[in-house]
């Protein structure tokens, strides 16, 4: 029982951070957000019984990358980033639409997972997810994920380059 | 400890990628030569792709396999690879111009071959995590290209435009992806079939899963609603890389597509076929109507593009049965009218300088007689009229969505067809009939590279006409096993 508060509790901190994200008006509080969304959600991994992974997450997301987004937000010193939109019915249309459209995504996850509720609440397998067995997996049945994600990340730092230069 | 068994990677299944990724990354190296040599690039770029043909006798009929299954090769992925190496060849060719004075031609390379490397892993493999993963490499470098010869405001919006709504669907994709791996517990396709799902419960779960796969892929194909980013990222790109961009990353999406009903066997179920009429219907109607009155030539091949792409997923909808051959065929034809009408676009832009509108045409027959016969050729067969291929991948595809029982479907097609041919002749009528104001700017300038290559792209769509029943015999899946 204490798994299911400490699961809700982490729940309702992410989804609320998460907001914050995007409905925050400075740059660094949502910065601030996004760093408690990405804490919370690798509570929710030690609760799966899945270390390693919570580790990593901690690490890569909060150790590194949210470090970098305070850091450029910082650099680039940007204080109000939410700039007045003029308040238009096109405007009202597309948000509202776009509200009914999340909120029925929304409906139909919930209702499918319902349904699927009976079979996937019993038999919860606890991840046997040690360094060594995740190493192992990792180089022998995903092998070639790992190498096309090296294959991404070369690509990726190719095009950063060559979009970030100087003409 | 011997409790691990070890995967039969087998690396022939991977090898065109691994030689078209190690002479990506050679010709990131000729920076270092003087100016001059990138000039001479074009030539070993068509060279290594013409190599990957080579591949061919060893694939055929031997379902090469590696990595557990992950990636395996069969008669129908060797056809959807000869595409895709067709579609990068032609683009190269209609990038040399450009690249010819630009330093950053080894990027260019390098970017479209990893782009050709994630597509022909995307047509191989087996798996939706590889799946991702590749069409995430295609993506990142497409991204690239269409921003990489920008020159203004214009270029930056497209490519920023493209990379936001693209990152967009490739979340959608994943987050399907996570849907299915949680109602099956398996990535791979094989053992994917919904009648393999233990409990009727998770059935609920595991569509929603695909339709949202369904929704990332569309992105690529570029079906309505998911169209938004086509014109403006075909106009701020440069023309050959539009070019490519409205062939390949179609032919690699449309693969997995392909997969995806064939071995899972999904678009028997009524939702699923549900979300495809929806998206054929859409852009075959939207895709059709905005082409009417666009005046851009590029932006008026985009809605065109659109369009098309809902004539193919009528093949989609019948696919266990006929639907098969028609769409490859329906394919093989698209690769060379659609790159083919692009290119004629790169042409006119080289010569005129900046972005073509349709009146810019106008007087092409008297200036350059065999551009403009190559450009009736390619309108006529994107329009379906008879002795171009256009027709037959129409007529086939028609064909066996009326003998399925989509009778609906296929009226709205025929009808957008009709509606078509008006903007498709508006170009022929501007080449022929309009007379150019101040005098022939088309200039005949001796012998030119890209309207023979052009000229032979026509040719052969006359051809496609001429042996269609021969090649769509040949294309029936099931017969090449």
């Amino acid at each position: 029982m204490i798994e299911q508060a400490v699961f809700w509790i982490l729940s309702i901190i992410m989804v609320v951070s998460a907001l914050g994200v995007i409905m925050m008006k400075s740059a660094i509080n949502s910065v601030i957000c996004l760093l408690l969304t990405m804490l919370s959600l690798a509570g929710v991994y030690v609760l799966q019984g899945s270390y390693i992974v919570a580790l990593f997450q901690i690490i890569v997301y909060v150790g590194a990358i949210v470090v970098l987004f305070l850091f450029v937000v910082m650099l680039l010193n940007i204080k109000n980033i939410r700039r007045e939109v003029a308040v238009d019915y096109r405007n009202f249309i597309i948000s509202s639409l776009a509200v009914l459209t999340v909120a029925g995504v929304v409906c139909i996850l919930w209702y499918a997972l319902r349904l699927s509720m009976p079979e996937a609440g019993g038999d919860i397998v606890p991840a046997a997810a040690g360094v060594k067995e995740m190493a192992l997996e990792l180089l022998n049945r995903h092998l070639l994920a790992l190498e096309l994600v090296s294959v991404l990340l070369l690509a990726g730092a190719v095009g950063a380059l060559l979009i970030g230069r100087k003409e | 400890m011997n409790e691990m068994q070890l995967i039969d990677i087998n690396i022939v299944s991977v090898g065109p990628e691994i030689i078209l990724l190690a002479a990506g990354i050679l010709f990131l190296f000729f920076k270092l030569f003087p100016a001059k040599l990138s000039r001479y690039l074009s030539v070993p770029a068509m060279i290594i792709l013409f190599c990957l043909f080579i591949f061919l006798p060893f694939f055929r009929d031997n379902n090469v396999a590696g990595f557990a299954g992950a990636i395996k090769w069969d008669n129908t992925s060797l056809l959807f690879y000869i595409l895709l190496l067709f579609a990068a060849l032609l683009a190269i060719m209609f990038s040399h111009g450009k690249l010819k004075d630009n330093e950053r031609a080894g990027e260019f390379y390098f970017l479209l071959y990893v782009a050709q490397a994630g597509m022909i892993l995307m047509v191989t493999a087996r798996d939706l995590l590889i799946v991702f993963l590749s069409m995430e490499i295609l993506s990142v470098s497409l991204y690239v290209l269409v921003g990489m010869f920008r020159a203004g405001k214009a270029q930056m919006e497209a490519m920023v435009k493209y990379f936001l709504l693209g990152s967009f669907s490739s979340a959608v994709f994943l987050m399907g992806l996570a849907l299915i791996y949680g109602a099956s517990g398996a990535t791979h396709f094989d053992s994917l079939y919904p009648a393999t799902i233990s409990s009727l419960h998770m059935l609920a779960l595991f569509y929603i899963g695909v339709v949202m796969v369904l929704a990332g892929l569309g992105f690529k194909i570029a079906a309505v609603p998911f169209h938004m980013w086509a014109p403006d990222a075909y106009e701020g790109a440069d023309e050959s890389v539009a070019a490519f961009l409205a062939a390949a990353p179609k032919i690699a999406a449309f693969a997995v597509i392909y997969r995806l009903g064939m071995i899972m066997n999904l678009y028997t179920v009524e939702t699923l076929t549900a979300v495809i009429v929806v998206m054929s219907a859409g852009s075959m109607v939207l895709g059709n109507l905005a082409a009417l009155k666009q005046t851009m030539l590029i932006r008026m091949l985009a809605y065109s593009g659109i369009a098309q792409v809902g004539y193919m997923l009528i093949g989609i909808l019948v696919l266990p049965q006929s639907g098969a051959a028609a769409l490859l065929f329906y394919l093989f034809v698209y690769v060379f009218m659609n790159m083919g009408a692009f290119g004629i676009a790169v042409f006119l832009s080289r010569e005129k300088g900046g972005n073509v509108a349709i009146d810019d045409l106008a007087g092409l027959a008297k200036g350059r007689p065999l551009v403009a016969f190559a450009m009736a050729v390619f309108m006529i067969s994107l329009a379906g009229i008879p002795p171009t291929g256009g027709f037959f991948a129409k007529f086939y595809i028609f064909k066996s969505g009326i003998e399925a029982g989509y009778l609906g479907v296929v009226i709205i097609a025929v009808i957008a067809t009709v509606v078509s041919l008006y903007y498709y002749f508006r170009v022929i009528m501007a080449m022929y009939m309009q007379e150019k104001e101040e005098g022939a700017r088309w200039g005949s300038a001796g012998f030119d590279f890209l309207p023979a290559v052009l000229f032979l792209c026509a040719f052969a769509l006359l051809a496609c006409g001429l042996i269609a029943p021969h090649l769509l015999s040949s294309l029936m899946p099931g017969e090449a096993h």
